[in-house]
């Protein structure tokens, strides 16, 4: 391959990778050799520029600077190496000394002048560097000043967000309290309503009772009243009860009557009044007489047989409830049918 | 925060002091030369990848290499706008040898290295070039014969190198070397009929 050819292909980029490292080594000794690669290669990258312009989309330059913002090197890390770079800096500045420049600018006569030429203009260009570094020092302290910046306003933000964390927790605790006072409200109603509940079954067990009262008192004013009602008063056949009153009232065709009591003497709890209905020598045992702290009362007497069959009656002391049999000891009050 | 842009007293910076903040972390630098030269690298990223997805990846990551390489740009060795371009031309070849499973040439690989060419000598060249309006190379390109462009078009916007290039079109080699050479020198004889002009 002719050297032209290779000096064109070599500006394409169209060599071998290992024919261009052999090109690149001759190139390196021949300035000649260069100087016609730079001339092909200035023709061949203005090829870059034929293609017609295409505007990106705006999400490549977002995607670009997130990339970058990804991979920035750490503030402080930045912050540091600065710092060393102008440490560097400053050494070398100073380290030549004007007064050792001066000794051997006098040492060297002739020789010197160049040398001053020289060590001035490395001492500028250390300057500059001193220049290049201060004011990378000084971006590197705004960027530090905007770090700064930023996180006050997140601390201003962070206030802003513990203040509306006390508000809420604060409304909570309210909110706790509120509950707390209702459920107990509730409660107390609940108890009331409980309270209520069972008054209400009092109410309504008083209003039986009374009813059921009533009811007696009707069938007793029935029994009564009747126009055919008939009457026996029963006298004591002791004398510890002779202070005491027994009547019965009949009614013949309602097979029902009332015994009522008056100044009977108090028994032990152990023993009660009962009526006993007597036909003949028989005795039927009928209801056991209650009475109040003075010895009054009355009852109802139901029968399942016609009261008109029983002309005589009696009161006889037996247990509490009542006995089928009568007491032996017989009768304390016994009286006729009128 | 203190920028290239804002220290101009208004003036829009030249590429130069661009990449200049550019290496010292200017990112409103970096935004500045992006705008700058965005849509013409991705046209040149489109003309080697030839998908419009591919080649805004190749944009950005050729945009990337510049924010972290700005430090290693030399005026004397040309111009911004050269380097931008020739940064994105070699990731574009670089992407589209990957995608087409081709070994890849790394941008600074030693055969690719910028020797210490004196600086008169590459900005004589640099400049030439510079003055051409684009309008007229593409013309240049567009009279050049068919068999001429194809050569330079491959291993331009393709990466190819002479071998594939020959295998591509199958041609001989020597016709390929030849065509190269013949291409070349047409568009420097309109580069210097230019700068003559």
């Amino acid at each position: 391959m002719e050297l032209d050819d290779q000096i064109a292909l070599y500006a394409l980029g169209a060599l071998e990778p290992a024919e261009a490292a052999e090109l690149a080594r001759q190139a390196a000794a021949s300035p000649d050799l260069r100087r016609r690669i730079a001339e092909d290669r200035a023709v061949v990258r203005a090829l870059a520029e034929t293609p017609d312009p295409v505007a990106p989309s705006p999400a490549v330059l977002t995607r670009l600077m997130t990339q970058i913002a990804a991979q920035e090197t750490p503030l402080q890390q930045r912050l540091e190496t600065a710092a060393r770079e102008r440490q560097r800096v400053r050494g070398e500045s100073t380290a030549p000394s004007f007064s050792l420049l001066r000794g051997l600018l006098i040492g060297l006569g002739a020789v010197g002048a160049a040398a001053l030429a020289i060590v001035s203009l490395n001492l500028v260009q250390t300057q500059n560097q001193l220049a290049a570094a201060r004011e990378e020092a000084a971006s590197a302290r705004a960027k530090l000043k905007q770090v700064s910046d930023a996180l006050a306003d997140q601390e201003s933000v962070g206030t802003a967000l513990n203040a509306r964390i006390d508000a809420l927790t604060q409304s909570q605790r309210t909110l706790d309290a509120q509950i707390a006072e209702a459920r107990k409200a509730l409660e107390t109603a609940q108890n009331e309503l409980t309270t209520a509940r069972g008054d209400a079954r009092k109410s309504a067990q008083a209003l039986r009772d009374v009813q059921a009262n009533l009811d007696q008192v009707q069938r007793e004013l029935a029994i009564l009243g009747a126009p055919n009602a008939r009457r026996a008063t029963l006298a004591a056949s002791k004398t510890q009860y002779s202070n005491g009153v027994v009547a019965v009232v009949f009614a013949p065709d309602q097979n029902s009557g009332v015994v009522t009591v008056a100044n009977l003497p108090p028994l032990p709890a152990d023993l009660c009044y009962q009526l006993w209905l007597i036909d003949g020598a028989n005795p039927l045992p009928s209801v056991v007489i209650t009475t109040d702290a003075n010895g009054n009362g009355r009852v109802l007497v139901p029968s399942d047989l016609a009261f008109g069959n029983y002309e005589q009656f009696g009161v006889t002391v037996e247990r509490a409830g009542g006995s089928p049999t009568p007491n032996p000891e017989g009768p304390i009050y016994l009286g006729k049918a009128g | 925060m203190a920028t290239v842009i804002s220290g101009n007293n208004g003036r829009a910076p030249d590429d130069d002091e661009l990449i200049l903040a550019i290496a010292n972390r200017d990112r409103i630098a970096f935004q500045t030369l992006y705008e700058r030269y965005a849509a013409q690298a991705l046209g040149l990223a489109i003309r080697v990848m030839n998908d419009r997805a591919s080649g805004e990846d190749v944009l950005q990551e050729s945009f990337l290499k510049i924010w972290h390489n700005a430090g290693r740009f030399d005026a004397a060795r040309g111009s911004v706008k050269t380097w931008v371009l020739t940064v994105v031309q070699r990731s574009a070849i670089d992407a589209l040898r990957r995608r087409q499973a081709r070994p890849t040439v790394a941008i600074d690989a030693p055969e690719y290295e910028e020797w210490d060419l004196a600086d008169d000598e590459v900005n004589v060249h640099e400049s030439a070039v510079a003055n051409i309006s684009q309008a007229r190379i593409r013309g240049a390109l567009g009279e050049m014969p068919q068999q001429l462009r194809s050569v330079l078009e491959l291993a331009y916007f393709k990466g190819m190198t002479h071998k594939e290039i020959a295998e591509h079109l199958q041609e001989p080699l020597g016709t390929i070397h030849s065509r190269a050479r013949q291409s070349i020198n047409l568009l420097k004889k309109l580069v210097w009929s230019s700068v003559v002009d």
